[in-house]
């Protein structure tokens, strides 16, 4: 598999358990947790501006759970 | 017609970790563009025409929408909206590299449409998991 270090362990974290309270949110995921989270992409991405140039930026992940048609 | 056999070299199982415990293909894939690259969790989506992404990436990594052509798009669970189509979009999907066609301006989950998939990566789906070449 052709997979970063935060894909395989966000991967693994995958759970209603582990992630749930995260519902409906935006993610940035990095270095096996959650750096920061929020409705608003734009403002989460605000966040880590300096790392996105550099290569250095997390994994962005919208969690849900809910069934998707 | 005959048969077609496609030799894929990696597999997704469905209800594991691989898979997050479910049986969506989620895929890793990264965006790049001028001024960075933005990694994300995308779902690999075949009834989806195109890639689709929140205009806050394209913000991120550099790429321009001043230009781009302005589209209405049929949503599959009914409605329409109103993304912005660029062009030669490059992209990574599973380690294998491709210029696509992106929206932007779309909400939640990224999409990962045919014109995306098919440039990208060859993909399947059995009653196993989802695969990929």
């Amino acid at each position: 598999m052709a997979d970063s270090n935060d894909a395989r362990q966000l991967r693994q974290r995958w759970t209603v358990e582990q992630l749930g309270s995260y519902e409906g949110k935006w993610i940035a995921f990095q270095n096996g947790e959650v750096r920061g989270n929020g409705t608003d992409l734009a403002n989460l991405s605000s966040q880590f501006a300096n790392d996105v140039p550099n290569g250095k930026g997390p994994l962005f992940a919208f969690v849900t759970f809910k069934v998707l048609q | 017609m005959p048969p077609v056999t496609i030799t894929f070299t990696d597999r997704y199982a469905w209800g594991g970790a691989a898979t997050n415990y479910n049986n969506r293909p989620y895929t890793w894939m990264r965006v790049h563009g001028p001024a960075g690259t933005y990694d994300l969790w995308a779902l690999v989506d075949t009834g989806a025409d195109y890639l689709m992404l929140e205009t806050a990436v394209a913000n991120s990594v550099g790429i321009s929408l001043g230009n781009a052509n302005t589209i209405t798009v049929n949503l599959a669970g009914g409605g329409t909206t109103s993304l912005q189509l660029v062009q030669n979009v490059r992209i990574t999907v599973e380690g294998k590299s491709a210029n696509v066609d992106a929206l932007f301006g779309s909400h939640g989950t990224p999409l990962l449409g045919r014109t995306a998939i098919i440039p990208a990566i060859d993909f399947g789906i059995d009653n196993i998991g989802w695969l990929y070449r």
